[in-house]
Order: C-alpha cells, then sequence, then structure tokens
C-alpha cells in the first residue's frame, strides 16, 4: 500500500495546482460547450447574417429591407469600415448591403461581403431574385406595393424543398460537451497526473535502497491503481459538472451512452499520460506537449472544426486520431447513425486505449533501465 | 558583469532545450497541422463548380422549362457550370442515388419542380434558390398571363435582364477576409507568451529565497538590479529570435501574413517581451511554491489565448461585444489584432494602438515584479 | 592581535515562535579556521544567512571586516566567498563556465579571471573534468565543483555550510586538505558542520551550538578540558560481577564504570595511569577477557555532556 498512499501524498503537495488546473479547465470547458454551437451555423445555415443600411428610405426600399430581413438575421453593426470589416471577419456578418440613395429610381445597391464564398453568393442571388421579380411587375402594371406582395409568393419556395430523412437536427450543447471534452481530459489529466508520476519515478531511485523490497509486480499494481482511482475521480468531477449544467439530462435516454464513450475515452487519455510521464519533464515542457498533442487531436479529429473542410488526404490522417472516433461516436447519437456505428466508434477507442497502455508499459520499462542504469 | 551575465544567462537558456524545442516545436507542428486542415479553408468557402445532382422529370412543362436548360445553369464570375448532372429514370432510383456526395434530387410533384435534399449546408441552399427561381418565374409569367403583351414583354425584360445593379465594394486593397489566418495569429501570440515560463525560471534562479543559485548570486559582488536586467534581457532576445524562426517556417509553407514582415517582427519582439515580463512577475510572488508559479503560467498563457480565440473563433468577437475590456488587457489578442491590422488595414494607427498597449503592459509587469521582489533580506530562506 | 573578521553581538532570529538564534554572540579573528558545531537544527545555516546578509534578524549586531554588513555592503562582498550547503550550479554549464560565471560575478578583468578559474580548478583537481556537465559528476566531484565555484575569485573570507556531505572518502580528504590550503594562503574560513572529526582535524577554534545558543568557545583542547572525563578506558568480551564492577568503579580518577553486552566501559578524570590502574585489577582478579583499548574525549562528549544530546542523530 505504501506506493499507493506515496501517489496521494504527492498529489497532496502538490494541490494548489491541481486545485488551478481544475478550475481553469473545468470553466473552460463549461464555456466551450456553451458557445461552440454557433461556430457551426456556417455550415447548418439557411438563416445568414445580415445588416441592411438604407439609404434611400422610400417605400420600395423599405420593402426590400424587410423582405431581407425576413429571410436572414438582422445583426446590429454601425456603418463604420473598420467594424463591418472586422464583423465579416470574424464571420459576425455575412453580408452588408447598402441601398443607395435613390434607389427607388435607379434601383442601385452596394455591398461589402467575403468574396467568392458561398455565403455571399447565396444571399446575392436572393436580392436579385427579389429585383428582378419586383421590376417586373412593376413593368407589368403593377403598384410598388402590389408588386411586392406578388414578388413574396412568387418567391416562396415553401413546400418546394424537401429532406430525405430526418430534417438535419441541430446537435445539442452535450454533443459539444462531451466532443470538447476530449481536449479538456486530456490537457487536464496531463497537467494533474504527469507530474506526480514523475516525482514518483525521481522518487524511487532514491528510495531504492531505504524500501523494504517490494516486488515489481506489486509496486506496478499499486502505481496503476492509484491512476485509476486520481482518473476516475477526475471523470467523475467533469460527469458531475456536466449533470449540473444540463440537469441531468446526462442519465436520460441515448445521452447515457455518453457516459460509456467518454469513459473509454478516459483509458485512452490515461494512456496517453503515462507515455509522456515515463520522461522526465518540468511543468511548463508538459503544458507545451500537452497542448501539442490536446490542439493537435483536437484539431485533426474534428472537434474545434468541423470535419467538412478537411480534404481526403487529411481525413485518412484524422482517422488515427482517437479524437476523431469520439466525435463520430458522439454524433452518431443525434445523428442518422444508429446504435451500431456507436458502439463501432467506442470499440475503436478501446483499441486505442489497449495500445497506448501497451506502448507506455513498454516506454517505461526502457526508461527506468536507464535511469537506473 | 552586464554582459557577462548576459552571455552566461544567454547560454544557460539556449541550453535548456525544453523552453526553446518545445516552444519551437509547437508552433512548427501545430502550424503545419492547421495548414493542411484548414490553410485552404477559405478557398473551400468559395463555390464550387459542378455540385453533384440528380435529375427524374416527368413532367413535360417542368422538362421543357427547367430539364433543357439546367445543364447550362452557370456561375457568373467563372463561367462554370454550377450542377454536374446526372439523369435517373424513376423517382426511387433519384431518391436512392441521394446520398454522399449527391447534394441535391431534382423531381417533378404536381407540375410543379421540387427539390429533395440530404443536408443543410450552403450547397443545399444554394440548390433550393434554384428551384425558388424556376418557383418564382412560374408564378411571374403566370401572373402576367392576364395582362396585356406589352406588359408582359417589358415584363419578361426585367425578369430575365442579366444586368446586376449590385455593385460591390472593396475595403482596401489588403482587405482580407479569411478568417483562418486568426489561428495563425494565435499561435504566434502563444509561443510569445511561452516565455512566461522562461520569466518564471529565471526568477527563481534569481531569488535568495527561491533557489539556492539564487542566494549564491545574491551574495555575490554584482547589483541585482544589473543582474536582472542583463539577465531578462539575454533570454528575451533568445526567445524572440526563436519565435521569428517559427514565424519563417509559417511563411515557408505557405502562411499568408501579409507584406509587413518588419512589423511583424517587432510585434514578435514585443510579444516576447510581454511573456517574459509577465512570467518574471508570476515568479516574484514571494509565498508562492515553484509548482504553482508554473502552474499560474500555463493557465495565464492558455486563458489568454482562448480568449482570443485560438480554439473557438467566436470566443473573440463574442468578448469584444460583452466585456470589451477583457479584450483591451489580453495580451494574445492585443497580439493578434496588431497581426490582423498589419495584414488588412493599409493605415498603421491600430497596430500603433496595440503595439503600445503591450509596451505598457510590460512596464507594468517589470514595475510589479520587482516591486514585488525587491526586498534582499528574508524573514526566512 | 588579529582583527576580528566577524562579529556578532546579541543576534536574535526568530522563525514565527521558533526562536532560531537566543543572543548569540561570536567573534572571528583574521586566519582562523574556526569551525560551527552542532547537531541539525541547532541554528548553523541561520547564522550563515544572517552573516551573509541573506536573512532579516530581530535584534543584533553582525560586521563584517569592521563594518556593518548589510544587502549592499559590496565591498565586503567582493571578499566574501560562499560555499552552501545545497550544490548550487547550473546543469546547463560545463564545469569551466560555472566557475567562470560564478567568478566572473567578482571579478571583471578577463585575463585575471581566467587565471583564476584555472588555479581554482587545479585546486579543487578537476582538470579532467572542465568539459563535463554537472549531471555527469559524481556526488563527491559536484562537491569540489561546488566549492570552486564560492572561492575562485580568491576571497579573504570563506563560509563553508557542510560541505562534505554525503561525499566520498577520497574527495572527502582532498577537501580538507584543500581548506587547510587555503587558510595557509590567507583565508579566514568559518567551517559549518555536525561531523565531529571533520572540525576536530581542521579547525582552530570551536564553537558549539545548539538551540541558537552558543555554549561552548574555545580550541578543542580547551573544550575538552571543559568537561570531567579525560580518559574512557573499554574492555571487550569480558564478564566481570556485581561486585567486581564495584570495585573497579572505585578505582582512582574513576568516576563511571558500566557494562553492555561484554563490553566494560571504565570513564576516568584525570590520572595518569588509569589503563594500568584498571589492567592491574584485571589481571589480579583473573578476568578473561578481549581487546582492551583507551580513548580521549571528543567533541562529542563535550556536546554529550553539555548538552546530554548526541551530535549526530544515530542511523535509522
Amino acid at each position: 500500500m505504501q506506493v499507493f498512499k506515496t501517489f496521494f501524498k504527492i498529489l497532496n503537495k502538490q494541490k494548489h495546482q491541481f486545485i488551478i488546473y481544475i478550475s481553469i479547465f473545468g470553466v473552460l470547458l463549461g464555456v466551450l460547450s456553451n458557445v461552440g454551437g454557433n461556430e457551426r451555423k456556417e455550415f447548418q445555415g439557411s438563416k445568414m447574417d445580415i445588416v441592411v443600411f438604407d439609404y434611400d428610405n422610400s417605400e420600395e426600399s423599405k420593402y426590400l429591407l424587410e423582405y431581407m430581413y425576413s429571410l436572414h438575421n438582422k445583426v446590429d453593426v454601425e456603418d463604420d469600415r473598420e467594424e463591418i470589416q472586422d464583423s465579416l471577419y470574424w464571420q459576425v456578418i455575412d453580408y452588408v448591403l447598402y441601398i443607395d440613395e435613390g434607389y427607388s429610381e435607379t434601383g442601385k445597391l452596394s455591398n461589402i461581403k467575403r468574396d467568392g464564398t458561398k455565403a455571399s453568393i447565396y444571399v446575392e442571388e436572393q436580392i436579385a431574385a427579389y429585383q428582378k421579380s419586383f421590376d417586373a411587375y412593376v413593368a407589368a402594371g403593377y403598384s410598388s406595393k402590389e408588386a411586392n406582395e406578388k414578388t413574396i409568393a412568387a418567391l416562396d419556395s415553401d413546400g418546394l424543398v424537401g429532406y430525405k430523412g430526418k430534417s438535419s437536427v441541430e446537435l445539442p450543447k452535450l454533443y459539444y460537451y462531451f466532443t470538447y471534452m476530449t481536449y479538456i481530459m486530456i490537457m487536464l489529466l496531463m497537467n494533474v497526473m504527469a507530474p506526480i508520476i514523475m516525482v514518483f519515478n525521481k522518487k524511487e531511485i532514491k528510495d531504492r535502497n531505504s524500501v523494504a523490497p517490494m516486488t515489481i509486480k506489486s509496486r506496478s499494481t499499486q502505481l496503476i491503481g492509484a491512476t485509476a482511482v486520481l482518473s476516475i475521480a477526475v471523470w467523475v468531477a467533469l460527469i458531475i459538472v456536466a449533470a449540473i449544467m444540463f440537469k441531468g439530462q446526462v442519465f436520460v435516454g441515448t445521452n447515457a451512452l455518453n457516459l460509456l464513450s467518454s469513459f473509454v475515452f478516459l483509458l485512452l487519455t490515461v494512456g496517453i499520460v503515462c507515455i509522456v510521464s515515463s520522461f522526465n519533464l518540468k511543468a511548463p515542457t508538459i503544458s507545451m506537449i500537452s497542448n501539442i498533442i490536446a490542439l493537435g487531436m483536437a484539431f485533426l479529429g474534428g472537434v474545434f472544426v468541423p470535419m467538412e473542410i478537411f480534404s481526403a488526404g487529411i481525413l485518412k490522417i484524422a482517422r488515427f486520431m482517437p479524437t476523431y472516433w469520439q466525435v463520430k461516436a458522439t454524433e452518431s447519437l443525434y445523428i442518422d447513425g444508429g446504435l451500431d456505428t456507436f458502439f463501432k466508434c467506442v470499440g475503436i477507442e478501446a483499441l486505442f486505449a489497449a495500445a497506448f497502455m501497451a506502448i507506455a508499459l513498454i516506454v517505461a520499462k526502457v526508461m527506468k533501465e536507464r535511469r537506473e542504469g | 558583469m552586464f554582459w557577462h551575465n548576459f552571455k552566461y544567462t544567454f547560454l544557460i537558456t539556449l541550453r535548456s532545450k525544453d523552453q526553446i524545442f518545445w516552444s519551437l516545436i509547437f508552433t512548427v507542428i501545430l502550424g503545419t497541422l492547421f495548414y493542411s486542415t484548414f490553410g485552404n479553408a477559405y478557398e473551400f468557402e468559395q463555390l464550387q463548380s459542378n455540385i453533384p445532382v440528380v435529375v427524374y422529370l416527368d413532367d413535360e412543362a417542368v422538362q421543357k422549362n427547367f430539364g433543357d436548360m439546367i445543364e447550362d445553369i452557370s456561375i457568373v464570375e467563372s463561367g462554370e457550370k454550377l450542377l454536374a448532372v446526372t439523369y435517373v429514370d424513376s423517382f426511387e432510383e433519384g431518391k436512392e442515388l441521394l446520398v454522399d456526395d449527391t447534394i441535391g434530387f431534382f423531381y417533378s410533384e404536381d407540375g410543379m419542380l421540387k427539390l429533395m435534399v440530404n443536408g443543410n449546408g450552403i450547397q443545399e441552399s444554394i440548390l433550393s434558390t434554384i428551384v425558388a427561381n424556376y418557383h418564382q418565374i412560374v408564378t411571374i409569367m403566370t401572373d402576367l398571363s392576364s395582362k396585356g403583351p406589352e406588359a408582359q414583354m417589358a415584363a419578361i425584360e426585367k425578369l430575365f435582364s442579366e444586368a446586376s445593379n449590385n455593385e460591390g465594394i472593396s475595403l482596401g486593397k489588403k482587405a482580407n477576409m479569411d478568417a483562418y489566418s486568426d489561428y495563425f495569429f494565435n499561435l504566434i501570440a502563444m509561443s510569445c507568451l511561452f516565455a512566461s515560463f522562461a520569466g518564471v525560471a529565471f526568477t527563481i534562479n534569481n531569488q535568495a529565497n527561491l533557489s539556492t543559485i539564487g542566494a549564491r548570486k545574491n551574495v555575490s559582488n554584482t547589483g541585482g538590479l544589473t543582474q536582472l536586467i542583463s539577465g531578462l534581457s539575454a533570454i528575451w532576445i533568445l526567445l524572440s529570435a526563436m519565435t521569428c524562426i517559427a514565424f519563417g517556417y509559417l511563411l515557408l509553407i505557405g502562411v499568408n501574413f501579409g507584406d509587413e514582415i518588419p512589423r511583424i517582427i517587432l510585434t514578435i519582439f514585443v510579444g516576447n517581451m510581454v511573456g517574459l515580463t509577465s512570467g518574471f512577475f508570476i515568479g516574484s510572488i514571494g509565498k508562492l511554491s515553484e509548482g504553482v508559479k508554473e502552474a499560474i503560467a500555463v493557465a495565464y498563457s492558455l486563458i489568454s489565448c482562448f480568449m482570443s480565440g485560438l480554439m473557438l473563433q467566436m470566443m473573440k468577437p463574442m468578448i469584444h461585444m460583452y466585456c470589451p475590456i477583457l479584450e483591451k488587457i489580453n495580451p494574445a489578442a492585443r497580439l493578434c489584432d496588431a497581426l490582423y491590422s498589419l495584414k488588412v488595414y493599409e493605415t498603421y494607427d491600430r497596430f500603433n494602438e496595440n503595439i503600445i498597449t503591450l509596451l505598457v503592459m510590460t512596464v507594468i509587469f517589470t514595475l510589479g515584479g520587482f516591486l514585488l521582489g525587491r526586498r534582499k533580506q528574508y524573514a526566512s530562506i | 592581535m588579529s582583527e576580528a573578521v566577524v562579529k556578532i553581538e546579541n543576534l536574535v532570529k526568530r522563525y514565527k515562535e521558533v526562536l532560531a538564534l537566543d543572543h548569540f554572540n561570536l567573534e572571528i579573528k583574521e586566519g582562523e579556521v574556526f569551525g560551527l558545531l552542532g547537531p541539525n537544527g541547532s541554528g548553523k545555516t541561520t547564522t550563515i544567512n544572517c552573516i551573509l546578509s541573506l536573512l532579516s534578524y530581530d535584534k543584533g549586531e553582525v560586521e563584517v571586516f569592521g563594518k556593518k554588513m548589510s544587502p549592499d555592503n559590496y565591498e565586503a562582498k567582493r571578499n566574501i566567498g560562499v560555499v552552501m550547503q545545497n550544490v548550487a550550479v547550473f546543469d546547463e554549464l560545463t564545469v569551466y563556465e560555472n566557475i567562470d560565471y560564478f567568478c566572473g560575478l567578482y571579478i571583471k578583468d578577463k585575463a585575471k579571471r581566467k587565471e583564476y578559474v584555472e588555479e581554482a580548478i587545479t585546486f579543487v583537481g578537476l582538470e579532467d573534468f572542465k568539459k563535463f556537465y554537472p549531471k555527469k559528476l559524481s556526488g563527491g566531484l559536484l562537491r569540489r565543483l561546488n566549492i570552486a565555484c564560492g572561492i575562485a575569485h580568491k576571497p579573504k573570507l570563506i563560509i563553508m555550510d557542510e560541505p562534505t556531505v554525503a561525499v566520498d572518502p577520497q574527495s572527502r580528504n582532498k577537501i580538507l586538505e584543500g581548506i587547510e590550503e587555503l587558510n595557509r594562503n590567507g583565508a579566514t574560513i568559518i567551517y559549518t558542520s555536525h561531523y565531529m572529526e571533520e572540525v576536530e582535524q581542521i579547525c582552530s577554534r570551536i564553537a558549539i551550538m545548539d538551540k541558537g545558543k552558543n555554549l561552548a568557545l574555545g580550541t578543542k583542547d580547551e573544550l575538552k578540558k571543559m568537561i570531567k572525563n579525560t580518559e574512557t578506558i573499554y574492555i571487550e568480551k569480558i564478564d566481570v560481577t556485581k561486585e567486581q564492577l564495584e570495585a573497579i568503579s572505585k578505582i582512582n580518577h574513576v568516576y563511571s564504570a558500566t557494562i553492555e553486552d561484554g563490553k566494560l566501559q571504565v570513564k576516568c578524570s584525570g590520572g595518569k595511569h588509569n589503563l594500568i590502574n584498571v589492567l592491574n585489577y584485571i589481571n589480579d582478579n583473573n578476568i578473561p577477557c578481549g581487546r582492551v583499548y583507551s580513548e580521549l574525549p571528543t567533541l562529542n562528549d563535550v556536546f554529550l555532556e553539555i548538552t546530554g544530546k548526541e551530535l549526530r542523530d544515530k542511523e535509522a
């Protein structure tokens, strides 16, 4: 039991750091899962974020303005070039429409957009369609008011477009929680557990002579036990946070399967941490390495940036990331993929876990021999 | 004494592989990763031609009006065809083929052109405008049929006119909307903030109550201030050089930072100054253990970069909207904004503002650290 | 009349409730090798740190080279060299570079410094290790490096805080010889330790400390004279009756006779023929025995008598 107790004694000594890391990463996860959903808008939207500046203030300009805002979200932005540049850059707005003075006579418009993007073309198509319709009706002799009403009716495409399967579901916040959790889990366990295991390895050499002879098996078992206890405690803490944030939804129906996938991911994360812990590193170095691994895996696995934008080549590499499979697993719970896909993905994650653990054992042995040699 | 300490601090930092190696590797690996995953994402956003669609039209009228010209629909700017069409012989066959890359299935029902899609993306939206367009024309023509031929002609002329009265405004020569460059800016910012780790380590080695080496330095003939400035300067120059190397690598693989290379280098040096002095400040907080100080440095660099949009691009505009003061004092955000304004704006006002803010931060951190650590005699060692 | 290099008057230092230095007084003269002896926690390192002006203190005066010592007293600092208890070298610098670095904090002149560094390396016997990094050095060599870094600038006052902890015998001897040579070359040395054998070997004057107080001060002979015990006689593998034991304790100049595990310990105070007297008694009574030897009192005995404690904790 001595090894086990020593492990937690070291943890206790480092409890201040522990608390800092848990708080930071816990809060980070909370913010990420709440805000993350909005990132996807680009790829789920038919509703864009636009702003229309009406410098004509005529009956016709008002009709156009109302029509555009009926199709898309209005964003509050001032007509300031810098602000517009920034807002377009950050994708806070997708399109800026200026209804120039004299529009009612000339029909002149101007715009600022992200050139050539699908979003801008899409919006411009709609503007052009409206204008053409409106002009046509007016040319045929209708009044502006009638022309507007008829145009709206003509452009109404309700019922013209249908979905093959389920119409796309908006992914719930829980999805984001369990996908961002991959990044957080790697960072958290790396920064909290790795230093303890490293101190332990150093201590082990010093105590080598004075500690009563213990079989390697016993020592390893106790060490594994200690890491298991600590990592499970961390996992439970993260689940509790989810339970509080989402008011118990975590345990309901298919949501509960997330517990399984996240637990398996925990195992493979522990494997990664054990590999890194075999080396003697200082805390800032651990931070840099953990960032490389966590950010790298998260980006490649489609956690922060949706996989839609990956090229085929990158997708091939992505499949080697355990995060990729966690994202797919979580996705399958909320999109037509079904439980088959879910269990397949979790199975692959389990394989990763086994592989990492095996590598960790090998590396640990090699490093130990090198240290003592 | 100054250059002696400078030389050796430089050497010590250079040889402490941890700081140098991993800071560089971090930027190189993630930079490569970012570039390969979304270095070209902006182009992805551009409308692709030849969207794969399936078509089955059993209605004669719809076939005449739409089916005949479907393949002629092209993108105005490039002249490329918008759709890559596959014709099928039945409704079921069409529905079945609506998988993977096939975006839409055009069919006819009740004399109307309809569309079936399998997703909710932009491409689907664009296809739906085609259907809407078709519907629009049919509806208008139907309405017009009650009007006289002159009215009809005038209307049709308007309806099918190619002329566009919607002029695009350019925001300036450099104006660039590629938001993915923000990731690279943040990468540079994080590399700069990693200098805080070196700052903490140096401070610990410089103070008698924190390390034996510090004690040895303290009892020597060289004043504390000389040791401090010479040491910090050495580390600053070295780490800035490292970040510049990482930056050079990013340029090499094709990341677009704009043309203002000298000012970018200046930003890098200023950024490392902020990172280093913030580490000095953290390291000088007397009561805390080495491990806790390192944890604070880690947390600080991570949070700064997070709030500057490293993981979620949305964070930056969100904070700008809801808590702008945070953005003003976040060094990572300031660094990103400096790099962004260099890339996108023609004047240097915004850039200068950012640099000055960063320099002010440096001064505050330095003074703070100095005041905290100034004590030359300690109550306990 | 030697000048006082270090003068400590009435020094009081408190760490919260613990009184580390209790009205401590000390005077160290030029040219001495002064030993500060005491068990762990007695206040040796605290005293050192106060002399160096690293620690603040609550009451008292510290003077070095005749002037009040403070963190800004660079004139004094120029002439002080410190060898700390913990090894204080940079892992990232070679042996040569380490010594050069620390020497450079004192000596600006490059040529002079080069000379000094080479001399320091030769002095500690690290010529073959100039390009080695500290990680590759054994404990003893590391300690030698530690010393070189502290004395390379040829200071007039050298303070060494437990420099031989965990050091192999060969290195230890070299270190002690080195200290004697430094002293011959004119340096005043303050040497703290809890290894009394070393202190006895090289120190001209010794102060015995415990609980922040100066308990005894003098040369080693003076200290030994302070206690009752002048000779202790050991007889091994012996078996005596109670009456015989009592008889032995009544021999002239004997003040204590005890037996444990077959080993007889006879403590004497004064007298020149104690061994003969005891042996005579043994012979006269035909008591068989093993080895017989006599020991003069050690500083440990001095410490023991004064405080009732051992200088060094018994090995666990």
